[in-house]
Order: structure tokens, then C-alpha cells, then sequence
């Protein structure tokens, strides 16, 4: 697709709701890097642009505590447990940035996740996510938890 | 809180590699299940989890260990001398918020709640004792998962308020006493390749803190997709053996090349200790400093490395304050002047054998 301004191809699909009116702009990185500049000084010009890189255009807030993706890069501290799973993936970035590129914890858990009941929930909740990585082709994070999927049955048949 | 004499983590026997490492220590960062962490929890919510922290603590065995302190009715100047002593952060001194620390009598463990997560579990021991405080966090750390509900996920194991803490939650430090080191301008090396391992070298009291009289902290930055023994592994086998190695070498050069020079410092930061009238605080760590590395070099047997320990603590100002409530202390000089008259009374022995 080409951009609305020019013949470059277009690498920024955004879709605007102007008062209620519904309108997609296609922009080349060009045209969409002028485009940011015409936003007025006031606005958070960085939070946009890494909206745009996210394929973010609304913030998502986490609906445990509230905390929104701004809020959450202004003082890279999570509000609870929630918002890990609410803000991704900016807070799986934030992560990894901060721990060397790491992507998953190995080693111990709370010992009441040794209960077999808690152990196949969590199973069953890692399948889940398999299943939404590979449907979203998000295959890196699939990968990761593929790998802790590894783990959980590493100590299951350990201690079966 | 007790005399000083009596106990502090660091203060203890010197313990293995004591001429480079003063102390370590293990923190875990925890949080409840069900509760927003501590930046989004409401007062109420912040009192809960005190209660709940404090009550389960106290009736187990686990944690009757803890003697607890509310912070909110703590007097500014003892919990300055709380983080003089490293039991509690300066962050979490200065919050107005409720909040409550629990100490063990003979202060290797402190549980801060209502810290940046709701639980930080910190063991201190005096020396090269990495193991100990490990063992020390960890049996809080199991007793505790049994009565309280841990925030926990899937792919990022326990949940810290920031990513830096993620996964085992596990921060190793070692204080170390690194003079050769600046000495010989080694340091930057050391600083380099510490950020490579991806390791902290910070100053005598942590994060955001200046280095005073050449302590420093070694720490560890990664926290996720290492198990908790292999960082404590890597640290304690690894790179903290090698550090000393270094600083041990940086002396041995410095006092082959200059041996005068060596002995000359020694005396100067011993002469000054022992007849000052007025001593800024700067002053008195860099020159206890030199004066724990005369005793490490064998430059005098007239006191050793434990009282230049305990002088470290009873130097800071809350300390200071606490010890003498008759001196006057509302200025800098006098503030000074009663650090001065401390350091000539428990240098006595040392003034007598410089003659």
C-alpha cells in the first residue's frame, strides 16, 4: 500500500476517530516522522511515536490498578500483578532491556506451586498462551513459553 | 535501639578475606498476591499489608525472630541511624507512608514492608559469608511463602514492582574495601568489566550513593533466568575471589614501589585521627579508610579492623547524635567537634604506638 502523501510505501496504518468520524491514514516513514511534528507541542511526541512502533495507537491501562502504558514508562514500575499480563508487550520490553535480554525465570517458585493441582492450572494456563503466541505469531514469546512449558513437565516427571 | 557494641551485622567477626571484603549481604524482594504493589496501594491497603506481614511473622517460627519497628512513629533520627546501619533504605526512611521493618536481635536479618515491593528480606553478615546470608534470607523467605501468598507469574517468576527485580528477586552484595585499587587508577577497569557481567559498583551505601573512603558495593544487576544459587554461585566463586585477587595485587605493587609512601599515608590519616578538633564526615571515612588498609598491611597491631568497622557506624551523624545527646550538634562544627573527640578517645591506643 502506498502512502497517502506520496508514492513511498506506506509503513504507518493508523486508524483516527475525529468526533466520532472514522477516517485510516497510510503514511511512509517520511511523511509519518513530518506528520508527528505538526502535533502540538504539548503532546507527549515520544509516547506517540512509540505507540506507533507498538501498534499502539490507544494506551492500554492494566484493570488491576489502573496503571497506563505512560504512567508505566514514566517510572518503569509496575502497579501489581496484573499489569504484566495488561501491558505487554512494552513491560516484556522494559524487561528484558533491564535483565541482559533475558526472557523467562527458571528456578524456584512459591512452594504451595509444587500443590498438582496449582501445577496443572499453571499447565493448562502456559498451553493457553502457546495456543495466543503462535495464533498472534508473537513465535519469540512462544518460544519462551514453550520452554517454561519444558520446565513445568521437567518437574512433573520428576517427581511422578 | 541497642548500643552498638552489642551486635550490628558488620561488626561481628572478621570472617574470611576480611583485609578486602567488610560484609555481605542477600536481599529478596516479595510481594503479596491480591494487593497493588506498594506505588499503587491505597493507605488502608498499605496498613494491611503491614498487619498482615507483622502478625503472620510474630506467630510463627519462621518470624518471631523480628522485633518490628513502625516507621511512622519512629523519630527522624533513629530511622536515619536504621540506614546509617544498612537495615533500611534511605528511600524508605524519608516516605511518610505506612510502612514497618523487622529486625532480628542481632541485626543479620531485616524485613522492610512497604519498601518499592511489599517484602525486602535482607541477611548481613560481617566478611566473605555469602552462603550464610543466603541461607539466613531464603529460610525467612520458604518460612514466610507457607502463611503468605507471593505474587508469582508463569513466565517472569516472582513479581517486583520494577523489571530490574523480576524473576528470583535476588540481589547479592558485597562491601568491599578497594583502595590500592583507586590507588593504581584500577578501578575503572574493575568498573568496566563489572558492567560487562553486568554487576553494580556503587558506593558505601548503595544505590545513588557516593563512595567514602574507597567502600564499595559489588552487586549483582540480573535477576531473571538465573536460578538464585547460580547467582549467588557466580558471585561468590567467580567474580568476587577476583576482585580480591586484584586489590591484593594492586597492594602489593603499591607497597613495593613505594614503600615509604605507604607507611607516610598511614601515619598522616593516623596523626589526623588522633588529634583533629574538628572532623568533617568525609574526612573521617576517607582516613578510617587508610587507616583499615594499614592494619590489612600490617603497619600496626595496636587495634585492628573491628574497631575501624564499628567507627564507620558511630562516625554518621544519627549515630553521632544518638551517643552523645548532651554534646551540642546543632551545627556542622559541632558536629564535627564531637566526631573529633570520638575518634581521639577510641584511637587512644593507636596515637600511644605512633608515638
Amino acid at each position: 500500500m502506498k502512502c497517502d502523501q506520496c508514492d513511498k510505501p506506506a509503513v504507518v496504518h493508523e486508524t483516527v476517530i475525529t468526533a466520532g468520524v472514522q477516517t485510516t491514514v497510510h503514511l511512509c516513514a517520511e511523511h509519518a516522522m513530518v506528520q508527528m511534528h505538526h502535533v502540538p507541542a504539548s503532546a507527549p511526541i515520544a509516547e506517540l511515536l512509540a505507540a506507533h512502533l507498538t501498534g499502539q495507537r490507544h494506551q492500554p491501562a492494566c484493570g488491576g490498578c489502573g496503571m497506563t502504558l505512560a504512567e508505566f514508562r514514566k517510572h518503569n514500575l509496575a502497579g501489581c500483578s496484573a499489569c504484566f499480563d495488561a501491558l505487554s508487550p512494552v513491560i516484556d520490553q522494559a524487561i528484558q532491556r533491564a535483565q541482559g535480554g533475558a526472557t523467562a525465570h527458571c528456578g524456584r517458585a512459591p512452594a504451595r506451586r509444587d500443590d498438582a493441582e496449582a501445577r496443572q492450572a499453571y499447565r493448562a494456563r502456559l498451553l493457553s498462551d502457546l495456543e495466543q503466541a503462535v495464533a498472534a505469531e508473537r513465535y519469540e514469546v512462544a518460544a519462551q513459553v514453550r520452554n517454561a512449558l519444558r520446565e513445568v513437565d521437567g518437574i512433573t516427571g520428576q517427581q511422578a | 535501639m541497642k548500643p552498638i557494641e552489642n551486635g550490628g551485622p558488620w561488626l561481628g567477626p572478621l570472617g574470611r578475606d576480611a583485609d578486602v571484603v567488610v560484609a555481605s549481604r542477600v536481599r529478596l524482594a516479595r510481594n503479596l498476591a491480591g494487593f497493588p504493589f506498594t506505588n499503587r496501594a491505597s493507605t488502608t491497603q498499605r496498613r494491611e499489608v503491614v498487619s498482615m506481614v507483622r502478625d503472620r511473622a510474630q506467630g510463627a517460627a519462621w518470624g518471631r525472630m523480628l522485633g518490628w519497628i513502625d516507621l511512622q512513629a519512629c523519630p527522624a533520627e533513629q530511622r536515619t541511624q536504621m540506614v546509617e546501619r544498612h537495615l533500611v533504605s534511605k528511600q524508605f526512611a524519608a516516605s511518610d507512608a505506612p510502612r514497618a521493618v523487622g529486625i532480628s536481635a542481632d541485626e543479620t536479618l531485616s524485613v522492610m514492608v512497604n519498601e518499592e515491593d511489599h517484602l525486602r528480606i535482607q541477611a548481613m553478615y560481617s566478611g566473605l559469608r555469602i552462603d550464610e546470608c543466603f541461607a539466613a534470607a531464603t529460610a525467612f523467605d520458604r518460612g514466610a511463602e507457607s502463611a503468605l501468598d507471593f505474587a508469582w507469574h508463569h513466565r517472569w517468576g516472582y513479581l517486583t514492582a520494577c523489571p530490574t527485580n523480576v524473576g528470583c528477586g535476588i540481589r547479592v552484595s558485597v562491601m568491599l574495601h578497594l583502595p590500592a585499587l583507586r590507588l593504581t587508577s584500577e578501578l575503572d577497569r574493575v568498573r568496566r568489566a563489572a558492567k560487562d557481567l553486568h554487576l553494580a559498583l556503587r558506593g558505601f551505601h548503595g544505590e545513588g550513593s557516593e563512595p567514602m573512603g574507597d567502600f564499595y558495593q559489588l552487586s549483582n544487576q540480573i535477576t531473571l533466568g538465573m536460578r538464585d544459587e547460580e547467582v549467588v554461585g557466580e558471585l561468590r566463586d567467580r567474580i568476587i575471589p577476583q576482585v580480591i585477587r586484584y586489590e591484593r595485587l594492586a597492594r602489593e605493587t603499591y607497597r613495593s614501589k613505594a614503600p615509604a609512601a605507604a607507611r607516610d599515608r598511614f601515619i598522616r590519616a593516623a596523626a589526623l585521627l588522633t588529634h583533629a578538633r574538628l572532623m568533617p564526615l568525609d574526612e573521617a571515612m576517607k582516613l578510617l579508610g587508610r587507616l583499615r588498609l594499614g592494619i590489612a598491611s600490617g603497619l600496626t597491631e595496636a587495634i585492628d579492623s573491628t574497631l575501624v568497622h564499628r567507627l564507620l557506624l558511630q562516625v554518621q551523624p544519627a549515630h553521632l547524635a544518638l551517643a552523645r545527646p548532651s554534646d551540642p550538634m546543632e551545627t556542622l562544627e559541632q558536629q564535627s567537634a564531637a566526631r573529633a573527640t570520638l575518634l581521639r578517645d577510641a584511637l587512644a591506643p593507636l596515637r600511644a604506638s605512633i608515638g
